[in-house]
């Protein structure tokens, strides 16, 4: 099930907000199975089996950080219980997301024909693991208690607003609200909000963005030109950041409508002038996730600088393997890793003195450029199509395609441009301090709009769902 | 909850563990789809998705369009769109043997192909449909869809095996 479908937004959702707002609020424990239950049910819609899978993870990781708990107040370190259950998460998810690029590997290497049943992924699997691992690392370096309750603990890692699409929750940022939480109509009322604006990034940006861009790569190569493919991978740079952080938007309205409070998973990301500034405000929760359980325990910059080199390699290098099963989600992150590892100590320093414009100019195609390899399906697609950005091969600079392209879908791309930027949120909040019935239009219209795209257009997933 | 399992903590791991290999063991022999009859497949598509607006095909289309004779194979469904420049088509096949399936999609991919060139020059949006055209192979079955919603079709087939 989707956010951004129909039978969520009229049955689903209002069906689970009665139910939880009609049990009182001195009954939280009610009310924690109320949420548990739908969230079951919400991640049952797509995938029955897998329902199974998360309800084990959920008592697997409850118990273990008991284990651990356990092990230190009997003088012990935990250590093995922690190993124990990090291999177990990890095999989980590797043999669901990487087993078949792991025999295609072999296959490729050792020239083997090895059968295997290619699995369907658990749908956020790569997220809840991810989840269930920062709890046991913080239960492991006393960061946080235990949770004694396999109600809560069950709540923190299926809870459905950030189930299948993050944000990544540690389990410290909202211990307190699986016990006690404030719900309040401002409350309510700005999560709805938060809601309905990342539901129209998603509906109405990102899924237009996204057939701009499946036309242009679905183009044969006699309409293909260079201004045409920077069309498409604009497109898709747009399409991913509407697509993914209205998805966060959405997450982080509906946690509040419940009185949960989640951190932000996006912050313009856009308008960095640096690879390591992008990576500050691009899916935080994930690359604060990398940096605080792998970056630093890896030893992070506080070593010589051959071994920050290489911590700075696998971290990226493992944070494309996250995102797919994939050499291009490999190269992918490890071109991220290479550019961070020069921008701190070669060209930084100089980036630093340049004018601001460049920066920006830099930054965004560095960004762009790696967006390809994000979006094709293998390395070989993903360097053709560098190719003809750069001009490699017997293509036009422009033609009648390229002009028709522009013609119709200009003002979207200008119009998603200006709304990547904090500029217009801003302004909007300006308004709407002044002018409340200006806000309030303008989200019923976006509401709206976006309902009437469901019901009309075809069916378009969120990208960033099969992770 | 906890106390009642903790006094055996290693019992309860071990435990843990192999009713993980047992769930594992069982989802992937599964993946190698259940045996489900054409009949049963077409009855899911019908009540799901609007395949009946399409044409559905006999076996002298099938070897037609698609190169392949159906007495190699189990059974298959056909449908084809009834517009002359319509590209939508969906076909699936159960094989006898899953090594079948590999004749198959040659001859899916011979018949994307086919189709890509033929619209090449005046097209654009058959060729785009053609481009991502959905090829999936499971068990014994293969799925071809060429449609403006190949996900509607391919979701109904993956959950009726």
């Amino acid at each position: 099930m989707l956010f951004s479908s129909i039978i969520f937004l009229f049955y689903f959702l209002p069906i689970v907000l009665a139910a939880y707002f009609i049990t009182p609020k001195k009954y939280m424990t009610a009310r924690n199975i109320i949420l548990l239950a739908a969230s079951l049910l919400f991640y049952s819609w797509g995938e029955p089996v897998y329902v199974f899978l998360m309800i084990y993870s959920a008592f697997f990781n409850y118990f273990m950080a008991l284990e651990i708990a356990k092990d230190k107040r009997h003088g012990g370190t935990g250590r093995n219980s922690m190993l124990f259950t990090l291999v177990v998460n990890l095999f989980i998810l590797c043999f669901f997301k990487y087993f078949g690029f792991l025999m295609d590997t072999i296959n490729s290497i050792l020239g083997t024909d090895f059968h295997y049943t290619a699995l369907a992924l658990p749908i956020g699997i790569s997220f809840y693991t991810f989840q269930a691992l920062s709890y046991i690392f913080d239960v492991y370096r006393d960061r946080v208690k235990p949770q004694y309750s396999l109600l809560k603990f069950s709540l923190y890692l299926s809870l459905f607003p950030q189930l299948i699409a993050g944000p990544i929750v540690k389990y410290r940022d909202v211990a307190e609200q699986l016990e006690e939480r404030t719900e309040s109509l401002e409350k309510f009322g700005t999560g709805s909000i938060r809601f309905i604006y990342g539901l129209g990034k998603k509906v109405l940006l990102a899924n237009n963005l996204g057939a701009l861009h499946t036309a242009i790569i679905a183009l044969p190569d006699s309409q293909v030109s260079v201004v045409t493919y920077w069309i498409g991978i604009i497109a898709y740079t747009l399409q991913i950041y509407f697509d993914f952080s209205g998805y966060s938007d959405m997450a982080i309205g509906l946690g509040r409508m419940f009185g949960f409070e989640f951190m932000e998973n996006f912050n313009y990301p856009y308008i960095s002038k640096t690879i390591t500034e992008f990576w500050r405000r691009w899916h935080i929760s994930l690359s604060t996730w990398f940096r605080e359980y792998l970056y630093i325990p890896l030893g992070g910059n506080r070593v010589p600088v051959h071994r920050h080199i290489l911590n700075l390699m696998i971290v990226w290098s493992l944070t494309g393997l996250w995102h797919g099963a994939s050499w291009n989600f490999v190269m992918w992150g490890t071109y991220y890793g290479v550019l961070l590892i020069l921008e701190k100590y070669i060209y930084g320093q100089y980036l630093e003195k340049a004018p601001s414009w460049a920066q920006h100019i830099y930054a965004m195609l560095i960004v762009m450029i790696g967006w390809v390899f994000f979006s094709s399906t293998d390395l070989s697609t993903a360097i053709s199509y560098i190719g003809v950005l750069f001009g490699v091969g017997a293509f036009p600079f422009a033609n009648m395609t390229t002009l028709y392209l522009l013609r119709t879908n200009l003002v979207l791309l200008v119009l998603s441009g200006v709304l990547s930027t904090p500029e217009p949120r801003k302004q909007f909040q300006f308004f709407n301090k002044n002018q409340p019935v200006f806000g309030i239009v303008i989200i019923f219209v976006i509401f709206i709009l976006s309902v009437a795209y469901l019901i009309y257009s075809s069916y378009n997933p969120f990208l960033y769902f099969r992770f | 909850m906890y106390k009642i399992v903790s006094n055996n903590s290693a019992m309860t791991k071990i435990v843990l563990v192999v009713v993980l290999v047992i769930f594992l063991a069982v989802v992937y022999s599964r993946a190698n789809a259940d045996n489900v009859s054409m009949s049963k497949i077409e009855n899911d598509l019908k009540a799901k998705t609007n395949i009946e607006t399409m044409q559905k095909c006999n076996d002298r289309q099938l070897k037609q369009f698609i190169g392949l004779d159906y007495l190699n194979y189990d059974s298959y469904i056909y449908y084809k769109s009834k517009e002359s420049l319509g590209v939508d088509e969906i076909l699936i096949v159960k094989a006898k043997h899953r090594s079948d399936l590999d004749a198959v999609q040659d001859a899916v991919e011979e018949r994307i192909s086919q189709q890509t060139s033929t619209f090449e020059s005046y097209g654009p949006t058959q060729v785009s449909l053609l481009k991502n055209a959905f090829v999936i192979k499971k068990g014994r079955y293969l799925f071809y869809c060429v449609s403006k919603t190949p996900e509607k079709y391919e979701e109904v087939f993956q959950h009726a095996i």
